[in-house]
């Protein structure tokens, strides 16, 4: 089946679950899924992140409702999200090198759902390796 | 009743016994209980049930996630699985058969 890369480099919690909805989408679709975490998105990523921020939006209701439904367990977590989708498809999860190196991180702590952590000419790759490209 | 209904419900599920489809005659061999569920939830755990049984096999899945009457005919055609039945049967009560192909 097909490839999508998704690029993502926001810790948006909206963001974060909006990519891993899509993503799921794609895995149960049988197309496999690479994901470039850049930025902000890899200090989401941190074994040791600070609490996860509520959803925001423009407008006070949607963030009030989805908040809610996120507090009512209406909603899996996108980390538990890609979590199960890496068990059942084709998915590869990809760190910035250099936001990695910039935060002093090593992979050993980022969360092990992380496969590698590499540069933009990985990314280069990818892009050109996949069918679709997703900027988030 | 609803005691009987959930022992019931996990008895069928561990035993894996097989019940027949009033109207398609095809042996349902496993039961998703979906409801409750939203997006893209009941298309994941349907994804995960369907490895479960064997290939010729029928899957149905129950839900109340008005998304599924387009998502599950979108995902069986795009992994060829085969969609037997795809009811409404009420305000946010659907259900669906689907028979592994591959």
């Amino acid at each position: 089946m097909g490839k999508l890369l998704m690029v993502c480099d926001s810790a948006a919690t909206d963001k974060l679950q909006t990519l891993a909805i899509i993503a799921s989408g794609m895995v149960t679709s049988d197309h496999e899924v690479v994901i470039f975490f850049m930025h902000d998105a890899v200090y989401a990523l941190k074994k040791d992140a600070p609490p996860e921020p509520e959803v925001t939006s423009i407008y006070p209701e949607v963030a009030e409702k989805v908040n809610q439904a996120r507090k009512a367990g209406n909603l899996l977590h996108w980390k538990g999200l890609l979590e199960d989708l890496k068990d059942l498809g084709d998915v590869e999860i990809v760190a910035c090198v250099q936001i990695t190196e910039i935060l002093g991180l090593e992979k050993e702590d980022l969360h092990p759902m992380v496969d590698k952590v590499a540069g933009v000419n990985t990314l280069a790759e990818q892009a050109m390796l996949a069918d679709r490209v997703m900027f988030l | 009743m609803e005691l009987f209904i959930k022992i019931h419900s996990n008895y069928e599920e561990t035993l894996n016994l097989t019940v027949k489809d009033e109207n398609t005659m095809s042996e349902i061999h496993k039961t998703l209980d979906a409801r409750g569920l939203s997006c893209p939830m009941p298309v994941l755990k349907s994804k995960k049930a369907l490895k479960e049984i064997n290939v010729g096999q029928v899957l149905e899945i129950l839900s109340t996630d008005p998304g599924s009457m387009a998502d599950i005919p979108a995902w069986t055609r795009t992994t060829g699985q085969e969609l037997l039945t795809s009811e409404e049967r009420g305000p946010k009560d659907f259900r669906y058969l689907v028979k592994r192909m591959k």
